[in-house]
Formats: structure tokens, C-alpha cells, sequence
């Protein structure tokens, strides 16, 4: 039977319940007396899950914190700006002695791979590191320190944990610590995505002052990092499956809007594909294609959506 | 016959938050990611905006209500089939027969098929998304939630920083709440127009 009770009043309560639960002084007595209002009926319980699913998404984000700036040294000032100076010149002294080393650990050595391109480096360790397209990464393994600096592009890191030396990537002025794992990053500008796929790692900024920002991840975890904030969502391993299909040379979309397709063979192929309005970039689809066959994507879009295509030189254009 | 646990969400031990079922976890899974499509699907078929909410509220309450029974195989084909069961009891129950609504329904079977953008896909924006959402709402709720959330403070904090009653901040809260929740769960439908 269809219920009369207005949704509107249910879910004012519901918020009510999670704001009291979130912020206020809770107890045991109010656990039950949410419980029984729960209880009370399947409208109550609907709109209460529904809040509070939807609410919880936002919780890690809440790492959205934005960067505060470093101040507040209005007593201690004068002695930080001391310490400060005091600590340069015991850096400058450092790399002098260790300056050699110091550098080379800083290069390393670079491997890049053109667009379209995709390499595989193995390692005396056994670890492996595979490039896709329009990356370029610096590596630096002694037998002291395992570390890499990706300036660009994506990388597929299968890290052998080794406690005396952890792997330490760093891009986009972010730290990942491996500890002991598989994981993907992705980064262009000042943005960093690390998808884990088996073991753990902790991303980081790599600012000591924005510590607080650090998190631990799990498989299935994806860590969004930007200038001062980070999140983690949660992938189910099919979506990060797909996300890994370049491994085997194709791109998995799942529910893709057009646009974010588009991108992801511009990433891979040097005849670009611009989808002419925002109206055609919104829709979606679902299918794995090579990374190359740009022309059969093409083909798809008109087959699946009647859409047009025209070859200028600036790439080719979709429209309906 | 074997009591399930699933009708309580606190009849496990005397926690302080209420335990979940395996339908609550279900539902948050497959069905509330949905919401987008579903009130598509209700608006497109139904003329009445002031209905909608109440609908998606019925809507849930039988899919939920099934799911305790069985947790049906297709979430999605199950949603939109009891969305239209609903509609078309409500129908009947008006004795009103918009004909736009009753080709549409004709027309499920396809829509169902269509894959819609599905929220949990769009994770690569979701920060950008919390952020709009938080950016939609008013000014007070906004520092409230932010206060909150971001910063950890408890209610009582908050009221001591924004210099206004407790009372007053629980109602910004909740509100933020609903705001947050409502527009990442794309609403309210009267801001989207129909073409």
C-alpha cells in the first residue's frame, strides 16, 4: 500500500537524528531512542539510510581541510625564525659533505615513454614499474633508499617490500610510501590519483606541516590529492580493473560520459577527438577498446547514438 | 522458522551507534546510488512536482520492504519495475490518465536497459562535487557544516566560534545536511527543467 506520510517531515527527523548523533553529546539513551524511532516504520528507516549513506560518502572527505596558512608564531616568532635560520645553514652543511650522493639520489635516472607508448622497467629487487602513455618518471635505487619521482603521466608500481628500504614515490608534491604493494598513480599539474590494488601505502604530503592530511590505503582505496586537500573514495576491483586496462593495451568504460572518453584516447593518440556540445559529451556508454583505435570509437558513437563525425585539423569532431 | 535480524538496525548488542543489516547495506549500495535516475524517471512521468519526494520515499519503502523477503538479483530492473508499479497504482488510484505518463511506461523495458551515469562511477569528481554541493548552500549552513566536518568540532564548539545559540547551530547543521545529501543526490528535481 502506498504510504501517506509526507517524506519532507521524515526527513528533517532524519536529519535531525544524524546531526544530534554527529555533533552533540550522544549517549547509549540516545542510541536507543534512535533505534526505536527507526523502528517506528520502513519510512523512518528509508530516509534515515538514505541521509546517512549519503552523508557518510562526504565524511572522508573531510580531508577537504584546506591549507592553513603557516602562522599563529606571533609568542614564539622570533625564536622560530631563529630556529629557522639555525636549521638552513645545518642543511647547507649537510649537502655540502653529502653533496654528491645527495644529488644523485635527487636525479636518479629518467625513463619516459612517447604517446601512445608504454615500457616495462624490472629491477634487481624484482619490483617492476610499467609506463603508459606520455610519462616520464625518475627512479633512484641504491642500496640504501628505493625512490622515484613521476613527473608526469601514469604508472603501474608492483613494489617487493623490502622494510630497510621502502619505496618512497613522490609527485605533485605528494609522498607514497609503499608498504609492500601494488598500486597505480596518475598525475598531470598539481593533481595526484593513487588507486591501490593489493597490500597497503601511505600517501602524504610531502610538506612535514600538512602531515595531518597523511592516509593509510586499502586495496580498493583511491587517493585524490590536490594542493591542500585529499580524499579517498572507495572502487569496487572491477572498476579499478578497468582503470588498469592499458596493461593490456585497451580501455575499459563503464557507464563513460562521452567527454571523459574523449579524453582518455586524447591521451593516447595524436589525432584528437572533440565533442562538438556538452549536450552529445554528456552521454553515456559502455565498451573496452584498444587504445589506438581511435576511428573505431568513432564508429561506435555513430552506430550507438547517430552522432556525426568531421576530420579538421584540429582532430575529430563529434556532433549530433 | 528462523527469526532474521534484518528488521532492527540496533538489535545486536547495546552499542552506541545502531548496527547495519545486510539490507541496509544492499540498499546504500545498489539502490541510493540510483536516486539520480529514479527521479529522472519519475519526473519525466509524472506531472505533479510536489509528488516527487513522497514517490521516491514509497519507492524505497517497497524495494526495501522486498529486499527483507529476498534481496532481488537485478537492482536496478527492480527499482525502476516497483517506480512503475507505483505510478501505475497511483494512476488507477486517481482516475486520471495523463497520456504522455502511460507512453512512457511503455517505453521502461528500454529506459531500464540504458545505462544512466552511475554516481558511484564518477569518483574522480567527487571531491569537485562535495565541493559544489557545499558551495550551494547558505552561507550559515555552510560554515556550520564546514566547522563540523572539516574541522572536527562538536556542536557546542561551533556555537562558541560562530557566536550564536547551540540551538540555532543544530538547526544549521541538519539542514546542511539535507542540502549536501539533496543535491549530491542531484535535487531538488524543480531546479532541473523539463525540455
Amino acid at each position: 500500500m502506498t504510504s501517506q506520510v509526507a517524506a519532507d517531515g521524515i526527513e528533517r527527523a532524519a536529519s535531525e537524528w544524524i546531526e544530534r548523533r554527529d555533533f552533540g553529546a550522544w549517549s547509549e539513551a540516545d542510541a536507543k531512542e534512535l533505534e526505536s524511532w527507526l523502528g517506528q516504520s520502513l519510512e523512518h528507516r528509508v530516509a534515515f539510510l538514505r541521509l546517512d549513506f549519503e552523508w557518510k560518502r562526504t565524511e572522508r572527505l573531510a580531508a577537504l581541510r584546506p591549507l592553513k596558512p603557516p602562522s599563529n608564531e606571533a609568542p614564539a616568532g622570533k625564536w622560530r625564525r631563529t630556529l629557522r635560520i639555525a636549521a638552513a645553514v645545518a642543511i647547507l652543511g649537510v649537502v655540502g659533505s653529502l653533496g654528491a650522493s645527495y644529488f644523485l639520489t635527487q636525479n636518479g635516472k629518467s625513463y619516459s615513454t612517447p604517446l601512445g607508448g608504454r615500457k616495462v622497467l624490472t629491477f634487481a629487487d624484482g619490483s617492476q614499474i610499467e609506463l603508459n602513455t606520455n610519462t616520464v618518471i625518475r627512479i633512484a635505487m641504491d642500496e640504501h633508499k628505493r625512490s622515484a619521482v613521476l613527473e608526469s603521466g601514469e604508472a603501474y608500481f608492483s613494489i617487493k617490500h623490502d622494510a630497510s628500504r621502502p619505496f618512497v614515490v613522490t609527485a605533485a608534491n605528494h609522498k607514497v610510501i609503499d608498504l609492500g604493494t601494488k598500486f597505480l598513480m596518475r598525475t598531470s599539474g598539481n593533481k595526484l590519483e593513487v588507486a591501490l590494488v593489493e597490500g597497503s601505502a601511505k600517501v602524504e604530503p610531502s610538506d612535514a606541516r600538512e602531515a595531518r592530511h597523511a592516509v593509510t590505503l586499502k586495496p580498493g582505496d583511491i587517493a585524490y590529492a590536490l594542493p591542500g586537500s585529499m580524499s579517498v573514495v572507495r572502487k569496487t576491483p572491477a572498476d579499478i580493473g578497468s582503470d588498469l586496462g592499458w596493461r593490456r593495451g585497451v580501455l575499459v568504460f563503464r557507464h563513460a560520459t562521452l567527454a571523459d572518453a574523449a579524453e582518455e584516447f586524447n591521451r593516447y593518440n595524436a589525432q584528437k577527438i572533440i565533442i562538438a556540445d556538452p549536450e552529445t559529451a554528456r552521454l553515456t556508454f559502455s565498451a573496452t577498446l584498444p587504445t589506438h583505435e581511435t576511428h573505431t570509437f568513432v564508429r561506435i558513437l555513430s552506430k550507438l547514438f547517430n552522432t556525426h563525425s568531421e576530420t579538421t585539423t584540429e582532430g575529430i569532431v563529434i556532433s549530433r | 522458522m528462523i527469526e532474521k535480524p534484518d528488521s532492527g538496525l540496533g538489535t545486536t548488542g547495546p552499542g552506541m551507534a545502531p548496527a547495519v543489516s545486510h539490507v541496509d547495506v544492499w540498499f546504500g549500495r545498489e539502490i541510493l546510488p540510483l536516486e539520480a535516475a529514479l527521479m529522472e524517471f519519475l519526473q519525466h512521468n509524472w506531472r505533479n512536482r510536489a509528488d516527487l519526494t513522497d514517490f521516491r520515499q514509497d519507492v524505497y519503502v517497497r524495494v526495501y520492504q522486498a529486499a527483507q523477503k529476498q534481496i532481488p538479483d537485478h537492482p536496478r530492473q527492480f527499482l525502476f519495475t516497483t517506480a512503475r508499479n507505483l505510478l501505475i497504482d497511483r494512476v488507477r488510484h486517481e482516475q486520471v490518465i495523463p497520456i504522455e505518463a502511460a507512453a512512457d511506461l511503455e517505453a521502461l523495458e528500454i529506459a531500464v536497459d540504458t545505462p544512466a551515469p552511475d554516481r558511484t562511477l564518477m569518483a574522480r569528481d567527487e571531491l569537485r562535487r562535495v565541493q559544489a554541493a557545499l558551495d550551494r548552500l547558505p552561507a550559515r549552513e555552510r560554515e556550520a557544516i564546514l566547522l563540523g566536518r572539516v574541522e572536527g568540532l562538536s556542536r557546542r564548539e561551533i556555537a562558541l566560534r560562530m557566536g550564536i545559540a547551540e540551538s540555532a547551530v543544530a538547526q544549521y547543521l541538519s539542514r546542511g545536511i539535507r542540502g549536501l545529501v539533496n543535491t549530491l543526490c542531484n535535487e531538488p528535481p524543480t531546479v532541473r527543467r523539463k525540455p
